[in-house]
């Protein structure tokens, strides 16, 4: 319970990273770690199949070709400590999560009280029937979300590239 | 035709059923986001600044809330075990969902995004989201509606009625203005979902048919402020009468359908003993009623001065409407139907003698 307490806290401080950068090549980075500790949450809580699947397809696919844009791209107001507001932010935000974490969680957060069975857990994952559920019986939702994905192609290749302007005029 | 055209179309079509069709939040939820992201190409297809800070802000807004609905859906499964929406008893799951469908739709302390994004979209594009993005949220809205709270849902529409009349005060702009109204005809369907949930779908549809009118209507003669409304009566006149016979249908004014759902919905807060919220929601209505009227009397009450000394202009050929305005237009005129569907709808018994 208190390693998925640290591990939830770390990827709120990182989302929060997200959102607070000066700096879009700070925001991927801490993206990357949004993932990973997501990625962590589920394996602690005693599943490994939709771990794996973000880890390689998203950070490993869609997340590595989105850092090669970005990139490519310049910042041209950006800097380690961009502009104005965002350093204050940040700290604040740490100092007050750091002192509500410390007064409210303490206990809970060291690892030492943890005990050795609720960390490793069990040796078979528990989401093994939810997959190949989700493959049987879902077969619906599935095609409905590979329907969004293959719309929001289209959505964002036309907004960003589209219109008659690009290569892609398909709007 | 692009060639985008249709899967986007088809993708609204789809998602529509998925809401009409489906109870598991999780789905639901899918067929939102999908339903909101297939709409953006639609708004910013001008690709003018404006449209894409349109459709930036209406993504933002509608990612959030669907933010919230899954994190409800989840809080829900966690404290009762169930992801059907109609079974949906935890009370802070119940009150954060109903907040996110409030932000989806444009109800009060979220409305800020109705009228600009409106403002950024062509005309013909402003009738989608108005009238079938509101499908999916009502659609929720529906389904919980045993369990709303009823305070949440007054309190919230009897001030959307009041700040949605107050803004709509200083506007020239009548894409803004149709915003506004939609925001107080929303307020209508929402404060009575709870008691009569009917009678919410009666006033989602005369609201949906009425502002398709209207806005084709605008559409047809090129007009977007009330300066340009001035002189569309010299040159459609019967173009610029339906579209007055429209707009005094959404302020709900007697002889035309709009008075129906706010008769009936009068009728049922009443019976239910909900008099101040009755007496709040006619009051604040007058408001918008006032922006109504003022497009009126621009243009059909009075001739302002206009660029020639006749009351018709004859050179050009001027835009008419055509068969699908003057069908939705109709539509106005069917008060009658109220005996019908009074019985059908509320709760009462009515009595002739």
């Amino acid at each position: 319970m208190g390693f998925t307490l640290f591990l939830c806290c770390l990827m709120l401080a990182c989302a929060m990273m997200v959102a607070a950068s000066s700096m879009i090549h700070f925001a991927v980075v801490s993206l990357l770690f949004v993932v990973v500790f997501g990625s962590g949450l589920l394996i602690i809580e005693g599943g490994s199949f939709m771990p794996l699947v973000v880890l390689l397809v998203y950070l490993g696919g869609l997340l590595v070709v989105f850092a090669f844009c970005v990139g490519f791209t310049d910042d041209p107001f950006g800097g380690f400590w961009g502009v104005g507001v965002s350093k204050w932010v940040v700290f604040f935000w740490w100092a007050g999560f750091f002192r509500g974490v410390y007064s409210r969680y303490w206990r809970l957060w060291c690892w030492g009280k943890t005990s050795a069975g609720e960390f490793w857990g069990e040796v078979v994952s528990s989401e093994l029937l939810g997959v190949s559920q989700m493959y049987s019986d879902g077969w619906a939702f599935i095609v409905v979300c590979g329907w969004a994905l293959l719309v929001v192609l289209f959505v964002i290749t036309g907004f960003v590239r589209g219109y008659r302007q690009g290569a892609f005029r398909s709007f | 035709m692009p060639l985008s055209q249709p899967i986007i179309l088809a993708t609204l079509t789809i998602t529509t059923l998925i809401f009409l069709l489906s109870t598991h939040l999780v789905l639901i939820w899918v067929a939102l986001e999908l339903n909101t992201l297939a709409i953006l190409p639609l708004i910013a297809h001008k690709s003018h600044p404006r449209a894409i800070e349109a459709s930036t802000k209406y993504f933002l807004t509608q990612a959030m809330a669907s933010a919230l609905i899954i994190f409800s859906g989840t809080l829900n499964y966690e404290m009762t075990g169930s992801c059907q929406i109609v079974e949906l008893t935890n009370l802070t799951s119940m009150i954060v969902l109903t907040l996110a469908l409030f932000i989806k739709v444009g109800l009060v302390p979220f409305h800020f995004w109705v009228p600009e994004v409106l403002q950024g979209m062509s005309t013909t594009a402003a009738i989608f989201l108005l009238t079938w993005q509101k499908l999916g949220p009502l659609i929720m809205l529906f389904l919980i509606s045993p369990l709303i709270n009823f305070e949440l849902t007054s309190v919230v529409a009897t001030l959307s009625s009041l700040v949605a009349g107050w803004m709509g005060l200083n506007q020239t702009q009548v894409r803004k203005l149709m915003a506004l109204s939609s925001i107080a005809q929303m307020a209508w369907i929402i404060v009575i979902i709870k008691y009569a949930p009917s009678l919410a779908i009666l006033t989602f549809y005369i609201y949906s048919t009425t502002i398709s009118a209207t806005l084709l209507t605008l559409d047809k003669m090129s007009t977007t402020s009330i300066k340009y409304l001035i002189i569309s009566f010299s040159k459609s006149p019967i173009t610029t009468t339906i579209l007055m016979i429209s707009l005094l249908s959404l302020s709900g004014l007697p002889p035309l359908a709009g008075f129906m759902p706010k008769w009936l919905t009068i009728n049922q807060l009443l019976a239910e003993k909900a008099i101040w919220i009755a007496l709040l929601m006619l009051i604040t209505s007058l408001l918008s009623l006032f922006f109504y009227l003022r497009l009126w009397y621009n243009s059909s009450s009075t001739m302002p001065p206009s660029t020639t000394n006749t009351t018709r202009l004859w050179r050009k050929s001027t835009p008419q409407s055509n068969f699908t305005i003057n069908l939705l237009t109709m539509a106005t005129t069917t008060l009658l139907l109220s005996t019908t569907l009074m019985k059908a709808i509320t709760k009462q018994e009515y009595s002739l003698g």
